[in-house]
């Protein structure tokens, strides 16, 4: 037995059954190797698409995700998949070849110190000295991105330290003290007090209660405290769409009934959140009457931003349940209630064109409950937030913390290939869509049925909508007219592929992406003017919620 | 406002390296640094000296996340190099590296 001998059977035995990975000189005896393993190789068609695909994997079922690239490029290519991992706590093993020991630092072809480059974006890493230590560490890599707060570990892997002999049986006991923390009984007594006596309580959840699993006891906890509950864009699902307590998105492009709530609000029950500055808009401002109660895994989180008056620093589990108790809030959640029913979405827009947001609510509307919808990033990935209805938040992947253009179409792949039952719509816009569109390939060669709903204003519309806004309607580098023929692109490829440019081609768009049988992609001319409202400027409080006059979205 | 940190990592390969960075990317910036590491104990100890605008909590906690770091102690009364060192070579440390840190003047 050798290293990569070692490192396949680390993966087997953590039970994994797919890895991303592309091949190269330095991580070639573990791609020969990978011919044996007990699980399935997907070959994605560039790096950073095998990252982004392992973290789409890992959203969707909750296991690690796990990619292999060689050393120099391969390894740079991965590193906005691992950035993207990290940002947003994805549970991730990625595995660099690496020049052989003796070659390290002397600028051999393909070396760069990958370590070095990534330790600002892991949250561990390792360079494999031995081939006695392989199996172990690569369990070690494990059981270390999937604890606590989940995230990224990098292990770069020397090619000598793969051929070489393993002469020590294959162990693995972990050595390493893992964080256990948990809710003090009297910080759990002072927020029940805090719960009790508050008049106007609001629930702001993140997407912490989804990666640690605990939606069940979250939605348990609001059922029974009757709290309403505003999300961030990555909390979004945690509480179904449809529930009556829930209010929506708070920050940026939140609904306005959250962003309402939120500076009404007397006590934030932060739940598995950050604070971050999307969703806060100008922090001095943000919930400026509400006490907090914050709880979290990681400690480093509770105070970074607001300083709450009460910590439940641990799993979410224990102190949802400690804390579920039935309250009155009458006149509190029916004054959230008006906000909610005077604040609805409109979905009326003026001319014959497609409008994005009514799209994407009738497609949630029409699509099976098992259904994930990956997002790029951009505008669209804005409208998914706020118009496509969503039952859990393992059903919503989108790149939250990084904003990774790019993340969709491969994310899309993951996550169909951990959930092969599911109904997998990866929404794109047309600059996203470039960034990654070599997976198509991918797509082809594994016969996935991923429905790609692109969206094109031939703009970088997101930049655009800002420009137009804040920098005096001085348009740089947005304009994508010279766009491909994007439903010739798919069908070279090999995925059908359709265009739909009215409204009343609606419906029969949606009937296309959902009903093929296979991959498809439904390409959507939408207008290159439309914006995503509302807004809250740059550094402005969540109450200055901008709007347009020319496309009515709320009333 | 100046700070003063302990840290007491594992000697694992990068410690000194994420320790530096956490406290550069957070907004801490070193002026002295001394660090020694522990064979015996498997350990690497540093301790610096530095300015921040920001609380010194905020890096004690962001240290304690990483990995390999087993106790972190802010703020409190500055040792002498010489007699940490010399706990550390007592116990049979002899890999010392002592140099400063000259931090910019552009930070403020």
């Amino acid at each position: 037995m050798i290293g990569a001998d070692a490192i396949i059977r680390a993966i087997e035995d953590e039970g994994s059954d797919i890895v991303f990975g592309y091949p190269g000189g330095a991580i070639m005896p573990v791609f020969d190797r990978l011919l044996d393993a007990k699980f399935k190789l997907i070959l994605v068609r560039h790096e950073q698409g095998g990252a982004l695909a392992a973290d789409g994997y890992a959203r969707a079922t909750g296991k690690v995700g796990v990619c292999i690239a060689t050393s120099g490029p391969g390894a740079t290519n991965l590193v906005t998949g691992i950035a993207n991992a990290y940002l947003d706590s994805v549970p991730m093993v990625c595995i660099t070849g690496q020049v052989a020991s003796p070659f390290m630092g002397t600028d051999a072809f393909q070396e760069v110190d990958i370590f070095g480059m990534c330790l600002g974006v892991v949250k561990h890493s390792f360079i494999a000295r031995s081939a006695d230590e392989l199996y172990s560490l690569v369990r070690e890599a494990f059981a270390i991105a999937r604890s606590g707060r989940p995230g990224p570990v990098l292990i770069d892997l020397p090619k000598d330290i793969s051929v070489r002999e393993v002469q020590k049986p294959l162990l693995y006991e972990s050595s390493r003290q893992l964080p256990s923390v948990e809710s003090r009984e009297d910080s759990l007594d002072l927020a029940e007090i805090m719960l009790r006596e508050s008049f106007r309580p609001l629930i702001y959840v993140g997407g912490g209660v989804g990666i640690s699993q605990s939606v069940g006891v979250f939605r348990q906890f609001v059922n029974t405290t009757r709290i309403p509950v505003v999300s961030t864009l990555k909390g979004l699902g945690t509480l179904e769409t449809e529930h009556p307590l829930f209010l929506g998105m708070l920050g940026m492009h939140g609904l306005k009934a959250a962003n309402y709530a939120v500076q009404n609000c007397d006590l934030l029950i932060v739940v598995g959140a950050r604070f971050d500055d999307r969703a806060t808009g100008k922090l001095q401002e943000f919930a400026p009457h509400a006490k907090v109660i914050h709880m979290d895994i990681d400690p480093a989180e509770i105070g970074k931003l607001r300083a709450p008056q009460v910590s439940l620093c641990g799993p979410l589990v224990h102190s949802l349940e400690a804390l579920s108790m039935p309250l009155e809030k009458v006149d509190w959640l029916e004054q959230c209630l008006v906000w909610k029913e005077e604040h609805r979405w409109n979905y009326e827009a003026p001319g014959e064109g497609i409008y994005a947001p009514r799209l994407l609510q009738l497609c949630s509307r029409l699509v099976p409950r098992r259904t994930i919808v990956t997002a790029d990033v951009g505008q669209h990935q804005m409208w998914v937030a706020q118009h496509f209805a969503l039952n859990h938040p393992n059903d919503h992947l989108t790149s939250g913390g990084l904003g990774t253009m790019g993340f969709g179409l491969p994310a899309a792949i993951g996550a169909q290939l951990g959930d092969p039952d599911a109904l997998v719509i990866c929404v794109s816009g047309d600059g996203s869509i470039m960034m990654n569109i070599q997976e198509l390939a991918t797509l082809n060669r594994y016969k996935l049925p991923v429905k790609i709903l692109l969206f094109d204003n031939q703009r970088l519309g997101m930049v655009r909508q800002w420009q137009e806004l804040f920098f005096k309607e001085r348009y740089s580098a947005v304009d994508l007219s010279d766009n491909p023929d994007f439903v010739a692109v798919a069908k070279s490829f090999g995925i059908d592929a359709f265009m739909i440019e009215d409204r009343r081609e609606e419906i029969v768009g949606i009937d296309f992406l959902i009903n093929h049988s296979g991959p498809c992609l439904l390409h959507v001319k939408i207008d290159p003017q439309a914006n995503v409202w509302p807004l809250v400027p740059p550094g402005a409080s969540n109450t200055q919620m901008m709007e347009d006059s020319r496309h009515v979205v709320s009333r | 406002m100046l700070f003063h940190a302990e840290v007491v990592a594992k000697n694992e390969e990068g410690a000194l390296e994420r320790i530096l960075r956490v406290c550069r990317h957070r907004g801490f910036w070193a002026h002295t640094l001394h660090a020694i590491t522990d064979p015996i104990e498997n350990r690497l100890l540093v301790e610096m000296e530095g300015e921040s605008d920001r609380s010194p909590l905020l890096l004690t906690r962001q240290l304690e996340k990483l990995c390999g770091v087993l106790e972190v102690t802010m703020g409190g009364k500055r040792r002498e190099a010489a007699v940490v060192a010399g706990e550390h070579e007592a116990r049979g440390c002899a890999n010392q590296v002592r140099r400063a840190v000259y931090a910019s003047g552009s930070h403020g």
